[in-house]
């Protein structure tokens, strides 16, 4: 007996071990196909999963990526972007500019909250009002003055100061539409939106297990038909090792992976019964010395580092080689995206005469500061890029709060950092590159022009979009040929599921609709 | 005995205390801003200087230090910087998940490490010693994620057999997550049974039962066990204390819904409230199991019992 416990404790390790090692190379032929007829089968609820759980269910509570899947499934914003980045009325029938500040809506008639509420204009100025007071989502909101309620489906919104931004702002997950009535009683009762969230989206909540899983289900009075849910509702299942969640996806545990790991991708892109889809994302990662000190004050200098960086080691190094190569400040699905920058090819040896007619033929030392393990393994190539030019760069690599701190105060000598461009292009340009937004506002590389600072404060007001055009073309010429980053490149979006499953709405800056998901 | 207890649980205040004070004064001392890290990169500072406003951040840190010990007074552990709900929900939603997995882990690693090391030293030296032996140390050497993947792999991906995470299939989920968790446990014990079981046996007592005619089984089991127990529940209780904090890497293989995941998170987020809330947790468990460890030696020792006074 003693025996046999022994052996047998000595054969499922050796079983697990072997089975495990050599299992790995063979992931062509189980796959999602299978699951993909499971599901088809059965119940129509499809289980997406995702890296990271929710932080709030209240939209005026967060202003994160992960919360704003759920949300934005269970509320409804005035206003939607469509695949070509278009706003369009949503909750909204329509809009017009009464003047500069002024804007009058009409909302949409028989519009339903889950609870069988009608929405009306109290509601809209309701939600707009308490956004203005979160501290995380509020800020969106800076323009408006007051929201005046003129009947049930009308009312109008007043700006302290013409703006571009309103209807953007209006599209994003912090701008949804509550109930009043619910929500006020609700918080009458000690509640909050957090356990017993409720909006006028395809989905209504089920159940939210906090580290685990998000259940929502369809919702049958939605007001729209053609974004109605069809399925019959979604599980958002939260499986934060990369690994593990690839191999639930191969397993059929789950039909979709919204976050896919880079170093999983080419596996996933192997698998018999998945399809993994890219698609346009709006973020650049770069390399940016302080323009505010030596040597990267000195023009010739930043140019001579985008000549001298070999960007293709720095996406292979950074992103396993599933990111483009990005000579743009702005990434190409944004919104103000615009192809107008000096391109800057990799070329050391035009890089060593720049840095010979700035004064540096021997070279020089700084320090750059990295923060997450991504910008660190870009760095090592970077190192090496500038170590071929003569430059030593040392690496100081530290936890996020720390770089921010330390990056706004202006201590860097160089950092390297990433932006997600959003639905308003203000939200992008303003922070990066404008004078008031030095330091811990965004702007990292300490770059202070008053003629890109004007042009910021046009576009944002101007309400001639071709001006706006011109204002941003004129922007992205002016910040590249004064080389105020090295723009490394932008990461790939990737989705993988079953290849059974269809109706996936990618969106470029990563708020995917899933009400279309179906076998 | 009783009084005993009672003064091991008032023990549990200078603990609390001190865990507090050096948690929370070591999270201030960390750089970086929790509203920054909150509402990340992108946020306006505007936001930032108004989330840390609302967020009382802006006081001194003593002073934020005794609001915090007042309102733990109160019974009440504050409001998670990042989400704004009270972090005792946020750790009473989780932490039954991380006691069934820390639990049956430890059910796993005593049934089969005490029998294994037991078997490993009335057979010292023999190929089934060895074998034991090998895999003790590997299970100790073992990382828990990479075991974890591996049994992913193996007997989720190929066998189809258990889910590869989360903890909605019931019993079949927790088969992989106790196995992984509970490894690395068993290997402890088996080795400490083991070195135990060896002393205890060379011992003249159990030479002179044995010539007196005692089966070998009565000798191993009634004599030479008990006395060889105190360094294993000893180690049980420590392992145990460590699965309870130590289970991250494996909810976080596992999708588990436990309260690692949220410490983690807490702490690269600077959400201190939740942090220190999760430490308390773990130190009042850890005092208690070690509490428990030292009553259970009054019953396996009787010599023990006298000393509780």
């Amino acid at each position: 007996m003693k025996k046999l416990v022994s052996v047998l404790l000595a054969g499922v390790m050796c079983a697990s071990l072997l089975t495990a090692c050599g299992g790995s190379s063979d992931n062509g032929s189980t796959g999602g196909a299978s699951a993909g007829n499971e599901a088809a089968a059965g119940s129509s609820v499809i289980t997406l999963g995702c890296s990271t759980d929710l932080t709030s269910l209240d939209p005026h509570n967060h202003n994160d990526t992960a919360s704003a899947y759920a949300t934005r499934h269970i509320y409804n914003n005035l206003v939607k972007l469509t695949a070509d980045n278009e706003f369009v009325p949503n909750l909204a029938e329509s809009w017009e500019f009464a003047d500069d500040t002024t804007v009058n809506f009409t909302l949409k008639d028989g519009v339903k909250f889950h609870n069988g509420e009608t929405l009306k204009a109290e509601d809209v100025k309701f939600s707009l009002e308490r956004q203005m007071q979160s501290p995380k989502v509020g800020h969106l909101l800076y323009m408006i003055e007051s929201i005046d309620v003129v009947d049930n489906l009308h009312f109008t919104i007043k700006m302290n100061t013409p703006s571009n931004a309103l209807i953007s702002s209006l599209f994003h997950s912090g701008s949804a539409i509550l109930c009043k009535s619910y929500t006020e009683g609700l918080e009458a009762e000690g509640k909050t939106l957090e356990s017993a969230p409720m909006g006028c989206g395809p989905y209504k909540f089920v159940e939210w297990v906090p580290g685990a899983s998000f259940t929502l289900e369809k919702f049958d009075d939605y007001f729209d038909a053609e974004t109605a849910a069809k399925n019959d509702g979604l599980v958002f299942k939260i499986i934060s090792e990369e690994a593990a969640r690839t191999i639930a996806l191969e397993n059929g545990e789950i039909d979709m992976l919204v976050n896919v790991g880079t170093s999983d991708a080419q596996r996933l892109r192997e698998t018999k019964g998945i399809v993994l889809e890219e698609y346009p994302y709006t973020n650049v990662e770069y390399f940016c010395g302080n323009t505010q000190k030596a040597p990267f004050d000195n023009v010739l200098v930043r140019q001579a580092m985008n000549y001298a960086i070999n960007k293709e080691d720095c996406a292979i190094a950074a992103q396993n080689g599933e990111a483009n190569i990005a000579d743009n400040y702005i990434g190409e699905g944004a919104i103000g995206y615009y192809d107008t920058v000096v391109k800057y090819e990799y070329n050391p040896e035009k890089a060593k005469e720049l840095l010979a007619e700035a004064g540096y033929a021997n070279g020089f030392t700084f320090t750059v500061y990295v923060a997450g393990d991504a910008r660190a393994r870009s760095a090592t190539a970077i190192q090496a890029s500038l170590a071929n030019i003569g430059v030593t760069m040392n690496i100081e690599q530290m936890e996020a709060s720390t770089f921010y701190e330390k990056t706004g105060n202006g201590e860097h000598d160089a950092c390297m950092a990433g932006w997600v461009a959003n639905a308003e292009p203000d939200n992008t340009y303003r922070p990066l590159f404008t004078s008031e937004k030095a330091g811990p506002g965004g702007n990292r590389s300490f770059y202070m022009n008053p003629e890109v600072d004007a042009l910021v404060d046009d576009a944002a007001i101007n309400p001639d979009p071709a001006k706006v055009q011109e204002d941003y073309e004129t922007i992205l010429k002016t910040l590249s040929e004064d080389a105020v980053w090295v723009p490394l490149y932008s990461q790939k979006g990737l989705v993988a599921r079953n290849e059974n499953l269809q109706g996936l709405h990618n969106s470029s800056i990563g708020m995917h609709d899933f009400y279309d998901l179906h076998y | 005995m009783h009084k005993y207890v009672i003064k091991r649980l008032l023990m549990l205040i200078p603990v609390i205390l001190g865990v507090s004070f050096l948690v929370f004064f070591i999270m201030s001392l960390s750089p970086g801003d929790p509203a920054r890290t909150i509402l990340g990169e992108n946020a306006p500072q505007e936001s930032v200087d108004a989330l840390r406003d609302e967020l009382g951040l802006n006081d001194p840190v003593v002073v934020q230090y005794a609001r915090y010990m007042g309102d733990l007074l109160h019974g009440d552990l504050g409001e998670s910087y990042k989400s704004g709900r009270p972090v005792f929900g946020e750790i009473a939603s989780r932490f039954p998940a991380t006691l069934k997995l820390a639990f049956w882990g430890m059910v796993f690693a005593v049934v089969l490490s005490i029998p294994i090391g037991i078997i490993s030293a009335t057979k010292q030296y023999s190929i089934t010693d060895s074998i034991s032996m090998v895999f003790a140390l590997l299970g100790v050497a073992t990382p828990n994620f990479w075991l974890g993947l591996m049994l992913i792999i193996a007997f989720s991906l190929h066998l189809r057999w258990f889910p590869s995470g989360g903890a909605d299939a019931g019993w079949k989920s927790l088969v992989l997550p106790v196995i992984t968790l509970g490894t690395g446990c068993m290997a402890n014990i088996t080795r400490t049974t083991r070195s135990s079981m060896l002393e205890v046996i060379r011992q003249d007592y159990i030479r002179t039962a044995k010539a007196k005619g005692v089966s070998h089984n009565k000798v191993i089991n009634r004599h030479a066990l008990k006395n060889a127990l105190i360094p294993v529940v000893t180690v049980i209780g420590l392992q145990f204390g460590s699965l309870l904090g130590g289970a991250v890497l494996t909810e976080a293989v596992f999708a588990w819904p436990g309260i690692g995941t949220f410490l983690v998170n807490s702490i690269k987020a600077k959400d201190t409230p939740a942090v220190l809330g999760c430490v308390i947790v773990f130190s009042i468990c850890f005092s208690i199991v070690n509490l428990c460890v030292d009553l259970l030696y009054a019953y396996i020792d009787p010599r023990i019992k006298s000393k509780y006074k």
